[in-house]
């Protein structure tokens, strides 16, 4: 993939760039392609196992693609005690399936640990942003495509 | 109620937030002393000022200074901790989003006093505003020339923004080097400890941003300065982070020794609170009969609790405690790393258990294998996360045993 060696360029081919690389890598395609893993394993000797295996130790690299824009609920106790619940069963029936876009790609949403807004609970992260605190009417706005 | 003066929040709602704002209030002159007076002396004034990292270990900061200052190896590395992920702490992103220049002076003075040959900041991936910032302070300090004649052999000092990935494991400080130099955060075995062998297994200074944004004032005002504030043996102001049941949950800076009933006052506690858990998801329940106790470390200490990371979530009486552990058991069975057995299999268990306790549905032995679970988890983990995974119950099955819950 040529895209993923420019950004191995741009950022560098020692193994300490590889967060670095995937986290770019995540943002253009949603995902860790398999030919993203291949050119990884060429240009940065990171064996596409090895590769594999970081991407699924952090929440923020999937091996799946992500719709473009991903909203993150956090599930954990100051959110839970400000109805993060009911925000999760809203993503659920407007947006789909955790973890999943819908045809066009757009969106996706997930649970995620505390975002540390606890402040502004119940929190979100929406394209990597804050969006405390969370109401019902945002999810239903992402789903519309308004947000 | 007492007011508090805002020490390292001093800045906080500053108009301006730019360099130039910030040398005009004073900053910047810490540096300039710290290079007048030289490495040793800068460090054998952090090590009597007796300030203990924040980040929830409370390790003398002076010490682990002065074992990289000394080391043989020319090349060591300072590493500014900023993977806050503890559940209900919020304080290092408020400190940031407050002062960025006073974190990143005192990261410059840590790099000088070690003479670093290169800096890391290691930001959750989370964080994007809060690399943001620092990115943009770094480079008004890089352009202002605040970045030359720091590093040993005369090059500017290069300071490395990394972003972390998602793990709240990475918090550890042995798993955040494995995740900046490319790989799974899995935590080492310690020892070797990050002073002797850190990152890239050099010499490394770890500190938590609560921890070095209080070195400006330490190297300007003389080790007394901390010691002004707070108790003999816990120096200085707190950060804590208030969630939960709070009228203005919110970070509140308070001198060590404040009562904890007169923080949950400042933060607007519901009067009624049935128990707040400190320290975060590693801390621990504790019940109305202790808000009395003095937010110190000797203060926690007899009251067997923890300061931790500085998390404060209250709960009202309508909060089912089960139903929070069960979230504190779900956290933990999804961040722990998986490489040892007893935290993988153990806080999967423990959720397990803890789901069912959380819905009523007991059968009646789960506590005595909770305890059982915890016991071993606590001795045979390899890091913190499992060590601790289990903390919370025990002290909420404790206030159950006293009849201290409300459902």
């Amino acid at each position: 993939m040529n895209r993923v060696g420019e950004l191995i360029d741009e950022t560098g081919t020692e193994r300490t760039q590889l967060l670095e690389v995937l986290h770019k890598v995540q943002a253009e395609f949603h995902h860790i392609p398999r030919a993203a893993a291949e050119t990884i394993e060429q240009r940065m000797n990171v064996p596409v196992a090895d590769t594999y295996g970081v991407v699924t130790f952090y929440d923020l690299l999937t091996e799946h693609p992500v719709g473009r824009n991903v909203l993150r609920i956090c599930e954990d106790v100051p959110c839970c005690l400000h109805g993060s619940e009911e925000l999760v069963a809203e993503a659920e029936r407007t947006l789909g399936p955790e973890g999943q876009p819908g045809a066009d790609g757009a969106v996706s949403w997930t649970r995620c640990a505390c975002l540390g807004l606890c402040d502004q609970a119940p929190a979100a992260l929406y394209r990597e942003e804050p969006l405390a605190p969370l109401h019902r009417h945002d999810i239903a706005g992402i789903g519309d495509g308004h947000a | 109620m007492a007011m508090h003066e805002a020490v390292l929040l001093r800045r906080r709602g500053a108009e301006q937030r730019n360099l130039k704002a910030y040398v005009a209030s004073g900053g910047l002159a810490a540096l300039a002393k710290a290079r007048a007076i030289g490495p040793e002396e800068t460090v054998r004034i952090l090590t009597d000022s007796g300030l203990v990292g924040r980040g929830g270990a409370a390790f003398p900061a002076g010490r682990k200074w002065e074992s990289v200052r000394t080391a043989k190896d020319p090349i060591r590395y300072v590493v500014l901790n900023t993977d806050e992920s503890e559940p209900g702490t919020f304080k290092d992103r408020v400190m940031i989003e407050s002062d960025p220049f006073m974190v990143l002076e005192g990261l410059l003075i840590a790099c000088y006093a070690v003479s670093a040959t290169g800096a890391y900041i290691y930001v959750r991936g989370e964080y994007g505003r809060v690399a943001d910032l620092l990115q943009q302070s770094l480079r008004e300090l890089q352009q202002a020339g605040h970045l030359e004649g720091i590093e040993p052999q005369g090059r500017p000092l290069r300071v490395e923004i990394r972003r972390g990935g998602g793990a709240y494991i990475c918090g550890e400080e042995t798993a955040l080097f494995r995740s900046i130099e490319g790989y799974r955060g899995e935590p080492m075995a310690k020892p070797p400890f990050p002073t002797v062998a850190g990152l890239f297994r050099k010499p490394t200074v770890v500190n938590n941003v609560e921890t070095i944004a209080n070195v400006p004032d330490i190297i300007a005002f003389g080790a007394k300065a901390l010691r002004s504030r707070g108790t003999e043996r816990s120096p200085g102001t707190k950060l804590f982070s208030v969630s939960g049941h709070v009228a203005r949950p919110d970070t509140y800076e308070v001198p060590f020794g404040t009562p904890l009933s007169e923080l949950l006052q400042m933060a607007g506690g519901e009067a009624d609170l049935q128990a707040v858990l400190m320290g975060g998801a590693a801390g621990t329940f504790v019940f109305p009969k202790d808000f009395d106790l003095a937010l110190s470390y000797e203060g926690v200490a007899e009251r067997h609790t923890t300061l931790g990371s500085g998390a404060v979530i209250a709960f009202n009486r309508q909060t089912n405690l089960w139903q929070v552990a069960e979230r504190l058991g779900r956290f933990f069975a999804h961040e722990s790393c998986g490489q040892c057995v007893p935290c993988r299999v153990g806080t999967r268990r423990q959720h397990e258990m803890l789901a069912t306790l959380a819905a009523g549905r007991g059968q009646g032995d789960e506590r005595g294998l909770l305890l059982r679970l915890s016991q071993v988890m606590t001795d045979a983990s390899i890091c913190g996360l499992g060590q601790t995974a289990a903390t919370a119950v025990r002290s909420l099955m404790d206030a159950e045993s006293a009849g201290l819950l409300a459902h």
